[in-house]
């Protein structure tokens, strides 16, 4: 098994269009198949992990923040900025005529919103909740999938809890800086997944902010995935000399070989391309389990390719 | 690649304003499209700047440069396209977040004292790119500056790659929705008196105060009081800017929704992408905002259908059979490419199971393409750029991008 699963909370970013909340959802089917009970959670987004893990149509929509339940032991919740901000001035605002005043004041909405690190904290705080709820046994799951924003909005969000502790020093926002610090830094209780493609951009994207986040927020990078990365022709040895000769000997002769073999050159020279990605990013970032997966067609529709990702993944030497 | 008896986003009527914004989810190729578009106008005779927000070095690099900054800096195409005539000229620039705050509070500030102040205070380097929409704030800022230049017929914006597509368009209402005069009078009781028409002032004055207290008391309760102290010397340092701030941004807005704007939005047919793209399709058309049409790239081609049968066709195996001739014998020979035996059964197959997942792959491409078209009840066919063999980021595949919107 993939030992990331064997965390507390498995945060999961990626360059945008690389598939990263698929991947997401492949890992919570994968580790539900493993008997883990999981919370697959997506920030302050319109949700896709429902419709990636095929969650049953409700009657009345779950607002944002709550859970939705997908099937026994697998729920999805969108951590929202606003039900996160809400969520924290309801633990420190005991008062409940005093919390609606502030929740209802339009005005309080709008600083909050844009102040500065208080919706990443937010955020952030919501999650180190919901995992110490499951560590004591309140919340029935194991497992806490959070699907990150793309990479340098992560960055920026996995980063706030040292600087606010440096910043400030006393007051509840320094103290749960502090203990959410310490999750994230904790590589026994958190680990960070990475997605990429095997393309120059997403891999070059992908060493750089993994290094500059393992750096300045002290979560490691425990994880690669590449995902769609394109299989050569021939499981053994390289068809491409081979293409190359044929090419040669047809003297430029147009017709259904012709677009059959450089079809086939396209493949190989991409699957060539991919590769040395790979390569690079594994030398790059070296010591990290790397996988990779092949791009699926998606007719099944979204949940379809999910469960097919996840049966690669569960393929997945360890 | 249209479909045929639909117009397309035709470039000629594209051309015709002067600001092109792209939107779409990070990875759907934004970068490389602005690239293309505006490297076509220029070909064709406009004056162009192409601003971008994150270009991989390799672009950078394709466009003649080694990297890009905040300034706008000349490309000489000609020099580049020895095969084009190029009537006009291409400038581009990349909005570097950091430095384009400082120059914005140079700019805004009212005094150097003050500017001093803001970059003292610790939460301003904290917000350095950090604060929500600040880099969707400054490119709207630096769109609106080159506008209002004269310098250029057409600018072309590559927008940042935002967590939620409505950043790019809510960013500077949030900003300045955060220096709310009713904000920072509650932190800044010296600044109460402001501008208020009528005649108590003294107690409205005193109301404010009461009220910023009873707030501040409240949030440091909820932050801490450090905190919230930190974000009153933050708003105090910004506070003096923020009219002009606001004026800004309502530019930045009335630049946007002007006629003489088109909003292109960029796609591919990932799952994630489409819900996206149909999402911010309409976000668009309820903010009333000038829509041109989608670009939906990496489309997988068709190649010859007579390949898409699963049997291995014999007749393939013996015309390959015989073109290979038999695997070289000895070192040196003819071409000698091989060490290793090879199956001519086996490549065949591969190679017709290779067309087979190509046309399946191009066959949903299309599927999606229609079923998003239909979802959006758009009337207008989208710009389908297919799958290039490599990765773009030199000018002749830019060149390339730019002939599908012919």
């Amino acid at each position: 098994m993939l030992s990331i699963l064997g965390k507390r909370l498995l945060l999961v970013s990626g360059k945008g269009g690389v598939g990263k909340s698929a991947c997401v959802a492949a890992l919570a089917r994968l580790a539900r198949a493993r008997g883990l009970r999981v919370l697959a959670a997506e920030v302050d987004t319109r949700p896709v992990l429902p419709t990636f893990l095929a969650a049953p149509a409700l009657a009345h929509p779950v607002p944002d923040g709550e859970l939705r339940p997908v099937e026994d032991g697998l729920a999805t919740v969108n951590l929202d900025h606003t039900s996160s901000v809400v969520f924290w001035l309801k633990e420190h605002l005991p008062v409940p005529r005093l919390l609606k005043a502030v929740v209802a004041n339009p005005i309080i909405g709008h600083f909050l919103r844009a102040a500065p690190s208080v919706t990443e904290m937010a955020v952030l705080n919501r999650s180190w909740r919901l995992v110490r709820d499951m560590e004591r046994g309140e919340l029935p799951f194991d497992l806490l999938l959070l699907d990150l924003p793309a990479l340098g909005h992560a960055h920026q969000l996995l980063k706030v809890p040292t600087i606010l502790a440096e910043l400030v020093k006393a007051g509840p926002a320094a103290r749960r800086a502090r203990e959410v610090d310490q999750l994230l830094r904790d590589p026994g209780r958190t680990a960070l997944t990475l997605v990429s493609l095997a393309e120059e951009m997403p891999v070059s994207e992908t060493i750089q902010l993994g290094q500059r986040i393992a750096r300045e927020a002290g979560v490691p990078v425990q994880q690669l995935l590449v995902n769609q990365v394109t299989p050569p022709l021939l499981a053994e040895g390289s068809a491409a000399p081979l293409l190359g000769r044929i090419d040669a000997r047809m003297n430029g002769r147009q017709g259904s070989l012709a677009e059959l073999i450089a079809a086939g050159l396209l493949r190989e020279q991409r699957a060539h391309r991919h590769r040395e990605q790979v390569e690079r990013l594994r030398r790059s970032l070296p010591g990290i389990p790397l996988a990779t997966l092949p791009l699926l067609l998606q007719d099944d529709g979204p949940a379809g390719l999910v469960r097919n990702l996840a049966y690669r993944l569960a393929e997945v030497p360890t | 690649m249209s479909p045929p008896g639909q117009p397309a986003v035709w470039l000629d009527t594209l051309y015709d304003h002067t600001l092109l914004v792209l939107c779409g989810s990070g990875g759907v190729g934004k970068t490389t499209t602005s690239a293309a578009l505006a490297i076509e106008a220029a070909v064709r005779g406009q004056r162009v700047l192409v601003m971008t927000i994150d270009p991989a070095r390799r672009l950078a690099q394709s466009l003649g440069l080694q990297e890009l900054g905040n300034a706008e800096t000349p490309i000489d195409l000609a020099a580049q396209l020895p095969d084009e005539r190029v009537a006009g000229t291409l400038h581009a620039s990349m909005l570097d977040t950091a430095a384009a705050f400082e120059e914005l509070l140079d700019r805004l500030s009212p005094s150097p004292e003050e500017t001093a102040k803001v970059r003292r205070n610790r939460l301003f380097r904290l917000m350095l790119g950090q604060m929500a929409g600040v880099q969707e704030y400054l490119a709207g800022e630096k769109v609106y500056d080159a506008a209002s230049s004269g310098r250029y017929d057409l600018i072309v914006l590559d927008t940042p790659p935002t967590r939620n597509a409505l950043d790019f368009l809510d960013s500077p209402g949030r900003i300045a929705a955060m220096l709310d005069e009713r904000i920072v009078r509650w932190f800044l009781p010296e600044v109460a008196g402001g501008p208020v028409r009528g005649g108590n002032v003294g107690l409205l004055r005193q109301l404010v105060r009461t009220s910023g207290n009873v707030v501040k008391k409240v949030l440091g309760r909820a932050f801490g009081g450090q905190l919230m102290d930190e974000i009153e010397a933050f708003l105090g340092a910004m506070a003096s800017m923020r009219f002009e701030f606001r004026r800004r941004s309502q530019e930045v807005q009335q630049l946007m929704s002007s006629p003489a704007t088109a909003f292109l939005l960029v796609t591919t047919t990932s799952e994630a992408g489409a819900q996206e793209a149909a999402f911010f399709h309409g976000e668009i058309l309820q903010r009333r905002l000038p829509f041109a049409g989608f670009v939906i790239n990496r489309i997988h081609p068709f190649i010859d259908a007579a390949h898409a049968e699963g049997q291995l066709r014999p007749e393939l195996v013996e015309e390959v059979r015989r073109l290979l001739g038999p695997p070289p014998r000895s070192p040196g020979e003819e071409v000698p490419l091989v060490e290793v035996r090879y199956d001519v059964e086996e490549l065949v197959s591969a190679l017709q199971q290779n067309v087979q997942l190509q046309n399946e792959l191009a066959a949903h491409d299309r599927r999606r393409v229609a079923a998003l078209m239909q979802l959006i009840g758009s009337r207008t066919a989208p710009v389908l750029v297919p799958l290039l063999p490599d990765e773009v980021h030199d000018l002749p595949a830019l060149r390339t991008v730019a002939s599908y919107f012919q």
